[in-house]
């Protein structure tokens, strides 16, 4: 069996940030704007926001029949997502459910992290747990670090700045685990067969 | 970068670069009401590839690419 050389620079992965609620108000887009601002910090990685409120998707219809060539095309070039998800009632925002299902060949194989935002203690812990087996059926690949804001109401000043330093620890673990995820992924949809 | 050619790449080139692609996945989907159930059991399958020199993928459902497959070596039976 020959070999094929491809020698080339590595190219940067793409990893959006997917905000999770429409809901006005949201403690989530602090969040979001925070994990945006970590990733932005990180060598050969590209990242944008992208918020479903702005998505426009119609609600008299579901699934990739309603897919939207913007989003979609964000789901095709990425090579992992970030979602900032809050949890309502302990579960995930029905918007993102609805807007995660416009879309399904675009994921496979690719990495997620997801960050719960909660008003309460447990950091949104249930909220990724349920999210766990949606994401898996879409054919992206979760990793183990999640990242998780808990009292999110009080957890950035005026400004939006985060208060709690330790946040920025916790985020930079959950990156270095999303980018190895996505760089493996990237190696493995590239590289290794099926068969 | 090294890899092995002539891993099971289906014959599928990139679209964008003309490189061969790498089939990675088999994707299971529930075929929609009015969508072609493409076995038994009413579930459909999407191919995966993507392309090693620029990163492109593409996805096909199994039917189609089965159906083309087969029309290359010539025979009527497509399962």
């Amino acid at each position: 069996m020959g070999k094929v050389d491809y020698i080339m620079p590595e190219r940067s992965l793409f990893i959006p940030v997917i905000l999770g609620t429409p809901r006005k108000g949201r403690n989530s887009e602090k969040v979001a704007n925070f994990v945006l601002e970590q990733a932005r910090k990180l060598k050969n990685v590209e990242t944008t926001l992208i918020d479903i409120r702005e998505l426009g998707l119609p609600t008299d219809d579901a699934g990739e029949a309603i897919k939207q060539a913007e989003f979609s095309n964000a789901m095709h070039r990425a090579d992992a997502l970030i979602l900032v998800v809050p949890e309502y009632n302990h579960g995930y925002p029905g918007l993102l459910k609805h807007a995660l299902d416009t879309n399904l060949k675009e994921y496979i194989h690719k990495a997620v992290g997801v960050c719960g935002v909660s008003a309460g203690g447990f950091g949104g812990a249930r909220v990724i747990e349920n999210l766990l087996p949606v994401l898996r059926e879409l054919g992206l690949v979760t990793i183990f670090w999640d990242g998780n804001f808990s009292n999110a109401g009080n957890l950035f000043d005026a400004e939006g700045r985060i208060t709690d330093p330790a946040q920025e620890v916790q985020i930079g673990k959950f990156l270095k685990e999303l980018i190895w995820m996505a760089r493996t992924l990237r190696q493995g949809r590239e590289n290794i067969s099926l068969e | 970068m090294t890899i092995e050619s002539g891993l099971n790449r289906d014959g599928m080139r990139c679209p964008r670069c003309g490189s061969p692609m790498n089939h990675h996945a088999d994707k299971p989907f529930d075929a929609g009401e009015g969508e072609p159930a493409w076995d038994d059991s009413g579930e459909a399958v999407y191919r995966v590839y993507t392309c090693p020199a620029c990163g492109e993928s593409v996805t096909v459902p199994a039917a189609e690419s089965e159906k083309a497959e087969s029309a290359k070596r010539g025979s009527e039976k497509l399962w």
